[in-house]
């Protein structure tokens, strides 16, 4: 407990500093600037705003980055109590009671709500991260490769079981990602792999261009040929602040969100995704008159923002102790922090605690920026939210043009990212969710270089995969979750989780 | 007979890329002395990719399915034209094969033709709007990007020198 504490206190130490502050605020607010924007979920505006992180050092990228994310969070939140619109799946279940809520005049209690019990939320997941981070490190530096190898085939499985939409479609596009992650010369033998013959394949695909591609450009196509039906509340927001009623009314929900929430955000797949279902389904299940949720009860808007938020911040676990990240977003943080030159993992913490530190300081800190920068702001936010899409993507297609410039200096990145947003967009129209494949592309790399390290001993055949306990029985379980998955009694109920 | 369209194209969409996957490594070793080959995972995953996408067509024909739905070929060549304009222009770019270089712009030309392109994609833009629009975001852009965060990104054509 003590050495939590001065481990806190020197991430504090770094995160204090008038730059590091200044950046956390910044990346709050563009964060929540962007990601209010209808349609534009976390996955893009960090993918977009990434660029503008290069020319800091690792620990101002790092924190200002999180700051994007939990903006980006905070603003689907706000566009999904106002406009209906949910920016990505976590926020469809704050569509339901938080509009509702919105529609009866009392926005801006539904607003002042998610906004305590998210930040109420991340101040227990920062201290759930900080309290984790070194037995968990410790745990991971007793890992070998093929128990590494091992882990992130289960987060795999969980990525694909809890997937929206049909299993078999969520595997391919998993394993479509790692394929697209073999592309480049190969580490070892310096052999061509897939490059077509193409010089600028030579280092593999660059990350953000995949993402940007994908979750920027093809969402783009996607949304110009469904013109949305924008539900903008009219009437007033009404007084932020919760009532005493309110506050009685959110408290246990909010204290059960942050509990489900901070454990579902541990798991190595995207369990994080599942907390704010977890939370209204319990949350309905446990209230007297139950008939109440999805007619603006106040418990459905404050616990499945909880949980949303405290999944979202523990959801780092994995990342930052086991270098495995659970969920595209994470993804998305390798790829930054690749970029940086640094490689997540159980050396981080121990090479630079500063930075490890640091960067959990700063989500407390963040969390306690939006609430005070969020509800001053809603004002803006609202006027944000009605500027036409004609202007809007255009806008859009330009940050991102000019981001994925910027990463190299090469116009060749920008092409290829139009290519796959014409990828991506095929993937839509054919059904596919395409969030696994961010998550098998950046997986893929790392599996490969674990599953060589495994091999790499004498005698060694895939069998030996099985040699250590546990890599054995992290395959097991994965194969056992994957058969439960395809099972028809569980793939029915599994469907109707995400039909509330 | 298929009953789910979109799933059955799904389907072959996936066959269709691991099969050209499997051609171009096939000459890479699957395995080499001392472990794994750097054939091995390419040829691993097409496969495993093109098992599943002959599950995805066994199951859409056998229960129903989404349709598949007509693709907006104006918008994609709107949207991924003014992307392709932006990074054609941006420094200029040599294309051997059509004889051509374009010529080097900068964000200041690049900028407005790429919202000017892009936004004819919504048949409500209006021309005067996205133009003036164009140019103050390109403004704005000029000044976030290359005074405050100094990033090279080419501003003017280099015939004005900057």
């Amino acid at each position: 407990m003590l050495e939590v504490l001065a481990n806190l206190g020197l991430g504090f130490a770094v995160a204090l500093t008038l730059k590091n502050l200044a950046l956390c605020f910044l990346g709050c607010l563009i964060g929540t600037l962007i990601g209010v924007l209808p349609g534009v979920g976390p996955i893009a505006t960090i993918a977009m705003l990434l660029p503008i992180t290069f020319g800091l050092d690792p620990i101002g990228a790092l924190i200002m980055l999180s700051g994007i994310y939990y903006g980006a969070q905070y603003g689907g939140s706000t566009t999904a109590i106002l406009v209906n619109i949910p920016g990505e799946a976590t926020s469809v279940v704050t569509t339901l009671d938080g509009h509702e809520m919105a529609k009866q005049g009392r926005a801006g209690v539904a607003l002042g709500t998610a906004a305590i019990a998210s930040f109420f939320a991340g101040t227990v997941a920062t201290l759930v991260v900080a309290g984790l981070a070194t037995p968990m490190t410790g745990l991971a530096l007793k890992f070998g490769p093929s128990d590494r190898f091992s882990l992130m085939v289960l987060g795999l499985v969980f990525a694909v079981v809890l997937a929206r939409g049909s299993i078999v479609k969520a595997l391919a596009m998993i394993t479509l990602g790692i394929l697209l992650s073999t592309v480049g010369t190969d580490g070892e033998t310096g052999e061509d792999r897939l490059t077509f013959g193409f010089d600028q394949f030579a280092d593999g695909i660059e990350f953000a261009v995949v993402a940007m591609g994908i979750f920027g450009f093809a969402e783009i196509l996607k949304n110009l040929e469904n013109p949305e039906a924008r539900d903008v509340v009219r009437g007033a927001i009404g007084r932020l602040l919760p009532s005493g009623t309110d506050l009685k009314a959110s408290a246990a929900p909010a204290a059960r969100g942050t509990l489900l929430g901070s454990f579902l955000g541990i798991l190595p797949g995207n369990g994080a995704v599942l907390a704010p279902f977890a939370s209204y389904t319990l949350e309905k299940r446990v209230a007297k008159d139950p008939s109440r949720f999805g007619r603006g009860a106040i418990e459905g808007v404050a616990g499945p923002e909880a949980a949303n938020n405290a999944g979202a911040q523990t959801s780092f676990i994995p990342l930052l102790t086991l270098g495995i990240p659970p969920n595209a977003v994470m993804a998305l943080m390798v790829g930054a922090m690749t970029i940086h030159g640094l490689i997540p993992g159980p050396q981080i913490m121990s090479k630079q605690p500063d930075l490890f530190w640091g960067l959990i300081a700063s989500m407390w800190l963040g969390n306690l920026m939006l609430l005070v920068i969020n509800l001053p702001l809603v004002g803006l936010w609202v006027r944000l939210l009605k500027v036409p899409y004609r202007l809007m993507f255009p806008a859009i297609l330009l940050f991102c043009c000019i981001g994925i410039y910027s990463i190299g200096n090469k116009p060749e990145d920008v092409m290829l990212t139009a290519a796959f947003g014409f990828i991506g967009y095929s993937l839509l129209k054919l059904g596919f969710e395409p969030a696994p494949l961010l998550l098998g592309f950046v997986l893929g790399k790392l599996m490969e270089e674990n599953l060589r390290q495994a091999m790499s001993k004498a005698g060694a055949t895939l069998v030996s995969l099985l040699d250590s306990n546990l890599s054995a029985g992290l395959l097991a379980f994965s194969a056992l979750l994957l058969l439960l998955a395809v099972l028809p009694a569980v793939r029915k109920s599994r469907e109707d989780a995400f039909q509330e | 007979m298929v009953k789910s369209p979109q799933d059955f194209a799904a389907g072959l969409f996936v066959i269709a890329i691991a099969a050209v996957a499997w051609l171009v490594v096939l000459p890479l070793p699957f395995t080499q002395t001392g472990g794994v080959g750097s054939g091995m995972l390419p040829k691993a995953v097409a496969t495993i990719l093109a098992g599943l996408g002959a599950v995805i067509i066994v199951g859409s024909l056998l229960s129903e399915g989404e349709r598949l739905t007509r693709w907006s070929f104006r918008n994609i060549a709107l949207v991924l034209g003014a992307i392709m304009v932006f990074a054609l222009t941006i420094r200029g770019f040599n294309l051997p094969l059509l004889g051509l270089t374009v010529p080097a712009l900068g964000l200041a030309v690049a900028g407005p033709a790429t919202i000017l392109i892009a936004g004819q994609a919504d048949r409500s833009t209006r021309l005067v709007e996205s133009l003036l629009f164009g140019v103050l975001l390109t403004a704005a852009c000029i000044v976030l990007f290359r005074l405050m965060l100094r990033l090279p990104i080419p501003v003017f054509p280099p015939l004005l020198g900057y």
